[in-house]
């Protein structure tokens, strides 16, 4: 089959024994959540022109998180109850109209571009929001932001009550969507995940605020990619391939303008000479 | 063979999910006489599509038989609420088993065997069954698999 042709990940022992018992049909396979992922970019600093080189915000996860423990990830996480709330003072693009670039329902496309701006502000203090459809907070941080920030993680509020709150609007068409990445079919914890791209608000600080992460950087997607080859940090297959693709855009303005279609991506599992393989899927580059 | 299939079900980690809700104008199974016949079955748990895509292209076969199995647990759901129970199934009766194929695959049978093989686990000789796997272009929702059944049951 096609599979036999493309290179393969050979799953760890511990990923390849739960993947032969979905397989072989002892353990049922589950589904997955829906969840969204930012990525966070800006210039390489001091750089000027249009054609400066990109850099993204990268969290490394704790190594006692159960999902990906030690990875190097963009910001993101699953969607929660609260990220439903119709009432969201919004600019952009309608729910309609998301769902058409994201490839959901409009119910749950607004939901995840909720997710993807309240996770940005939980995980990096960024804030994709303004006080009309054409500005944007200026800068997020001080004891009041800090407050707000703690009580979304606590989920003490919600994001459209914070945005009403202050009387802010999320600015949706600060996000653009990239991707659509799907957890293989054989994993415990599963997601259907949205990738946005978004640029760093002039004026906002992305901060190492989150209680997820051990560490957080500033990147050049191919140093990422290279310290992956080196095995001096840990890629999951979607962040690597997405790496690669932001990388091929080069600047800030192309890949903010690239034209992406979105549909779900699956790693597909495998079999084959006594090991566990997953290969990305056909018509893309996997840059390790 | 002495247990009951609920009790051979539990001991393979398994348990009757809720029968999934009709995706248009028909109903999950139909009981007429000793015969129960179920709509078709996608890979479904918690109403989510476990997979998308065509098996031979992005989709293995080995996880198609995973989704398969699925399949066939939804269809041992429907069958239950039709007929009372799965106690109430004296045999199985025939399988038909769609794969959303990549032109060039051919190994249907080996991806509906993930659903054949539950109802032999769970019914033992009373599970075996007659069966049609077929390749089709494409299934509801990009579902890679969809699996039928039809059940003879108990007065």
């Amino acid at each position: 089959m096609s599979s036999a042709a493309r290179p393969g990940i050979r799953l760890p022992d511990r990923l390849a024994d739960r993947a032969r018992d979905v397989l072989e049909g002892r353990t049922p396979p589950v589904a997955p959540r829906d969840a969204a992922t930012v990525m966070l970019l800006r210039p390489v600093p001091g750089a000027s022109g249009t054609d400066a080189s990109l850099q993204v915000y990268m969290l490394r996860r704790r190594p006692s998180m159960a999902f990906a423990p030690g990875a190097f990830v963009f910001p993101g996480g699953s969607l929660d109850a609260r990220d439903a709330e119709i009432e969201v003072g919004w600019a952009g693009p309608d729910a309609l109209e998301w769902g058409r670039r994201i490839d959901a329902p409009a119910d749950l496309a607004r939901a995840l571009v909720c997710a993807a701006v309240r996770e940005t502000f939980e995980e990096c203090g960024v804030l994709l929001a303004g006080p009309t459809a054409d500005t944007v907070v200026a800068d997020a941080r001080g004891e009041d932001w800090e407050a707000d920030r703690a009580a979304l993680l606590e989920r003490s509020v919600s994001l459209a009550g914070l945005l009403r709150r202050r009387g802010l609007v999320l600015r949706s068409d600060l996000l653009r969507p990239w991707s659509r990445w799907v957890t293989p079919v054989t994993e415990e914890r599963r997601y259907d995940t949205r990738f946005f791209a978004a640029a760093l608000p002039v004026g906002q600080r992305a901060r190492d605020v989150s209680g997820e992460a051990d560490n957080a950087a500033w990147i050049e997607p191919a140093d990422a990619l290279a310290a992956a080859r080196g095995r001096e940090i840990f890629l999951l297959p979607p962040t690597a391939v997405t790496l690669g693709e932001l990388g091929a855009c080069g600047h800030l303005s192309a890949a903010l303008t690239a034209r992406r279609r979105i549909t779900a991506l699956i790693p597909e599992v495998f079999v084959a000479d006594g090991a566990v393989w997953l290969t990305v899927p056909a018509g893309l580059d996997y840059p390790l | 063979m002495s247990d009951s299939p609920e009790a051979r079900l539990a001991a393979l980690g398994l348990a009757l999910p809720p029968v999934a809700a009709p995706l248009a104008a028909y109903v999950p199974a139909v009981r007429s006489g000793s015969w129960v016949y179920t709509a078709g079955q996608l890979p479904l748990a918690d109403g989510k599509l476990l997979m998308t895509g065509k098996v031979g292209a992005q989709v293995s076969a080995a996880e198609a038989a995973a989704l398969a199995r699925t399949c066939a647990l939804n269809a041992l759901a429907a069958v239950a609420a039709a007929a009372g129970g799965l106690s109430a199934v004296t045999r199985i009766v025939k399988l038909v088993g769609f794969v959303a194929s990549d032109p060039a695959f051919t190994g249907q049978p080996e991806v509906i065997n993930g659903a054949s093989e539950l109802l032999l686990e769970v019914f033992g000789e009373a599970g075996r069954h007659a069966r049609s796997a077929v390749g089709t272009a494409v299934l509801p929702f990009d579902a890679p698999v969809e699996v039928e059944l039809i059940a003879e049951v108990r007065d």
